[in-house]
């Protein structure tokens, strides 16, 4: 086996990041539903419809283009793996995931999102930017809206 | 011990995202491989880059990375990460690393596309990113049911990354 000597790190700076917020969805969703799996439950929620307003995106969702398909595990968490289109206000559309973290027990539900955007399009800054979000369901589990910040 | 290191925003709602420092990774490697052209036209790769070792530091995890235990398989839009951690208690910390890479030109301070290919002079490179933790169940286990997000910096001389890792509060 080859041994490799491992210098010293030169440096161990914090990197910095920025957090802006950028804008938010207001989802409609259909009750969830769930289906009983041998890695845990599969959740399915889907997206009927809703807007996109914010300083850096207007738009609406795209209707019935998809939904919450989070995993249920058995250590509490819910691994959240959501997607949809949306209608942006010039027209385009554009493609969004989130993968992320929900925890019944003290409401956490965060996540980071996913875009693609046409490439010389208004929006194509999404395409190589991260966005981490926040996400709150609504008591009647009618609505859920999620809020998007640019890390820069 | 430091004050921790936080950075907030607040949406027009009033909404807030916290993110706080967690730890850090250094990764060092000797060896760069790339597919040219992999999928789909002239500027894509696929990337291959593995680290010979590194440290892992900071206020809530400390370790070492294992050698040529995975590697970066990036691509022209980012990179895709697996590498194994061993904190100091022993424990092995999975990590996929996922994220996206900005290139700037040097000189210019213009951003270069996403696909560009690599040019013979140095530019400047901020990556992001967006992993996720298996930790085995235990002291670390708290690392499985938190969102990350990073920052990236690569350096040359010798050939290492650092990544800075945030907990989403």
């Amino acid at each position: 086996m080859t041994e490799f000597t491992v210098p010293e790190t030169p440096t161990k700076k914090v990197g910095e990041v920025k957090l802006e917020f950028a804008f938010r969805i207001d989802a409609q969703v259909e009750t969830q539903h769930n289906t009983a799996t041998s890695r845990g439950d599969r959740l399915f929620q889907r997206i009927i419809g809703g807007t996109i307003s914010g300083p850096m995106l207007n738009g609406t969702l795209h209707p019935r283009s998809g939904g919450e398909f989070g995993l249920g595990r058995t250590d509490g968490a819910i691994e959240l793996n959501t997607h949809f289109l949306a209608r942006t206000e010039h027209g385009e559309m554009l493609y969004i995931s989130h993968s992320g973290i929900r925890r019944d027990t003290d409401g956490y539900f965060r996540f980071t999102a996913y875009f693609d955007a046409e490439g010389e399009g208004p929006h194509a800054w999404l395409n190589d930017t991260l966005i981490a979000g926040t996400g709150r369901i609504e008591p009647d589990a009618s609505k859920i809206s999620f809020d998007y910040f640019l890390v820069g | 011990m430091d004050k921790p290191v936080e950075v907030s925003a607040a949406s027009d709602t009033g909404e807030t995202l916290r993110l706080r420092y967690a730890f850090s990774l250094s990764l060092f490697f000797n060896e760069r491989i790339r597919i040219e052209s992999a999928y789909g036209g002239a500027r894509t790769h696929r990337s291959y880059v593995a680290p010979i070792g590194g440290e892992v530091f900071g206020p809530r995890l400390q370790g070492k990375v294992l050698p040529l235990a995975g590697a970066d398989y990036g691509f022209s839009r980012g990179f895709d990460a697996h590498y194994m951690l061993q904190a100091d208690d022993g424990s092995l910390i999975y990590i996929r690393n996922r994220g996206l890479m900005r290139r700037w030109d040097l000189d210019t301070g213009e951003a270069l596309p996403p696909t560009a290919p690599n040019p013979d002079r140095p530019i400047r490179r901020t990556m992001r990113v967006a992993p996720f933790f298996d930790a085995p169940v235990g002291r670390h286990d708290w690392m499985n049911r938190t969102v990350f997000i990073g920052h990236g910096h690569r350096y040359p001389d010798p050939d290492h990354s650092i990544f800075t890792y945030y907990e989403v509060l």
